[in-house]
């Protein structure tokens, strides 16, 4: 009997040399931890840039970005551990964390809601990368 | 008899209407000026990325250079890049140069650690340097 699946997103990387991008949406019905991307190991980002295009009106609504690694162990502040804030429409630039290293294994991307209480709210998360 | 090979990096250009990254790596011991690339004439460096994995401790200032070596052989060695700081673990965006302008001709990109006061015994990183084609 088949015990386990694969059921994590793909390790994304297109081997072209060039800057690729994980570009996912993310709305005020939004668990508090939503993958939404897979890299291989070596892959590393470059940038990160969210785009509120309705403000979410809870309180203190931030996130942070991280990974959950192969052996299923979670860092959520892994790329971004200063909250990025979605209190305001517009791009913002998140700064990266000083942990944010070129993956030591395959890793899923997950975005973590701080917040409570929205009851509208919609954004988009781009993170920008290379492949090893 | 062969006299002379082409032994430069192959210049680099998917001809699609996208970014592209050079990818390279650079640590505390590497060679004075490292060849990461090359790029065709009118290329266009558009932002450089230093990954650093682990710290430079050179004990007053760890910076990097990224340069050209254009195809009569002359290296500029701060086109890109001149002395940004490197020296802590990180993602650092590094500020392009005012002369980072569209290549004149075919051209290597090369990189170089620059550092002051007691020399480093540790630093490695990871250079990404993004750019359109001509």
């Amino acid at each position: 009997m088949v015990t386990s699946l694969n059921s994590t997103p793909a390790y994304q990387d297109y081997l072209y040399e060039s800057e690729q991008v994980i570009s996912a949406p993310l709305d005020f019905t939004a668990g508090t931890t939503t993958t939404i991307g897979g890299l291989p190991a070596g892959a590393m980002v470059v940038g990160i840039v969210v785009v509120v295009s309705t403000v979410f009106n809870g309180t203190t609504p931030t996130i942070t970005i991280g990974i959950i690694n192969a052996s299923g162990t979670a860092t959520a502040t892994y790329y971004v551990s200063s909250g990025t804030s979605l209190a305001a429409a517009g791009v913002i630039t998140s700064t990266l964390a000083s942990t944010a290293l070129p993956l030591a294994t395959n890793s899923q991307v997950t975005v973590t809601r701080s917040e409570t209480g929205s009851s509208a709210g919609s954004a988009r998360v781009i993170v920008r990368f290379v492949g090893p | 008899m062969v006299t002379s090979l082409n032994s430069n990096v192959a210049y680099q250009d998917f001809i699609y209407r996208a970014p592209q990254v050079i990818i390279g790596t650079l640590n505390f011991d590497s060679p004075a000026s490292v060849t990461i690339g090359g790029l065709p004439a009118g290329a266009q460096i558009t932002g450089v990325t230093f990954i650093t994995t682990t710290a430079f401790n050179a004990t007053t200032t760890n910076n990097i250079n990224v340069g050209i070596i254009n195809a009569s052989g002359t290296a500029t060695a701060n086109y890109a890049v001149s002395l940004q700081g490197i020296g802590s673990v990180g993602v650092n965006v590094l500020t392009l140069a005012a002369t980072c302008l569209p290549l004149a001709t075919n051209s290597q990109i090369t990189c170089a650690y620059s550092q002051s006061g007691t020399a480093a015994t540790t630093g490695a990183g990871k250079i990404v340097v993004r750019f359109v084609g001509p």
